[in-house]
């Protein structure tokens, strides 16, 4: 997966610079905005990647940035890059959603440890995002029935229990547990609650 | 800004000084790389001549500190 940065800052020379740095390294493939504006404009045709978002911008400010990368969930990591050593601006930050923070002047190592760190948790996402879309999809393909057998399977009922909570026989229980198994692809009850969590079946 | 009178000053102060030094260190971070890889002399001299051209940037907020000091 190539390592998309975007850099979003306000300051010609520091997004310039940033860009500069990242495209000489070669390992990733660096884009930059003067604007959160211009950035949330082109989200559209971005791929996923890790937001190098400078906080205090003319136009929508970095914490407004990052409200709407929030809201429509959109998938981007944001890195918040501060230069006026304000806290408590940072800390508002990361309860917004920003991953972490870089103060300016952050040095080449530091820079490099904060957005391979932020590439890790990305990739991390992505495969979250994935096997929970894959499990959805499994458990979509069971008919209704099916699904309230699994349902009294993870409650830790019995057929019997089961059976009489949804005014069925114990004999029809075992058929739908058994079709339930064989659509999920798995052997043991486990491996089916594995994936029921995975979708979000229980909460 | 004539007078360093409260902390919103001081804050925008560091953000000003901050903003060269952040592009002064990317652009000498990015020389190391490039000697490195062995880049060509050209991209190593372009990026010396931007290195430089923050440096007058800074030079500039130190020059309005000094002004604010001898008021």
């Amino acid at each position: 997966m190539a390592k998309r940065i975007y850099i979003v800052d306000d300051d010609e020379p520091v997004r310039c610079s940033l860009l500069t740095l990242l495209t000489l390294r070669r390992d990733f493939d660096a884009e930059c905005f003067a604007s959160g504006d211009a950035f949330l404009d082109a989200t559209p045709r971005l791929d996923p990647g890790i937001v190098l978002l400078d906080l205090r911008m003319p136009g929508l400010t970095g914490l407004e940035v990052l409200a709407t990368l929030r809201r429509e969930a959109l998938p981007f990591l944001c890195v918040i890059v501060t230069g006026h050593g304000n806290i408590a601006v940072a800390v508002e930050a990361m309860k917004r959603g920003a991953i972490d923070f870089l103060e300016k002047p952050y040095d080449h190592m530091t820079l490099l440890e904060t957005v391979e760190r932020a590439l890790d948790r990305l990739t991390r996402a992505g495969e979250d995002a994935a096997r929970i879309a894959a499990a959805q999809k499994q458990i979509a393909r069971l008919a209704p029935r099916e699904v309230d057998v699994l349902c009294g399977l993870i409650a830790g009922k019995v057929n019997k229990v089961i059976a009489h909570d949804l005014a069925i026989s114990p004999r029809t229980v075992e058929v739908y547990r058994a079709h339930m198994m064989t659509k999920l692809h798995v052997q043991s009850l486990p491996d089916a609650l594995r994936i029921a969590f995975a979708a979000g079946l229980v909460h | 800004m004539s007078t360093i009178d409260d902390d919103a000053d001081l804050a925008e102060i560091v953000h000003d000084l901050s903003q060269p030094l952040t592009a002064l260190t990317n652009y000498l971070a990015a020389m190391q790389v490039a000697i490195d890889h062995g880049d060509p002399c050209k991209t190593i001299a372009n990026l010396l001549g931007s290195a430089v051209g923050e440096t007058t940037r800074a030079r500039a907020v130190v020059d309005r500190l000094r002004d604010a000091l001898a008021r």
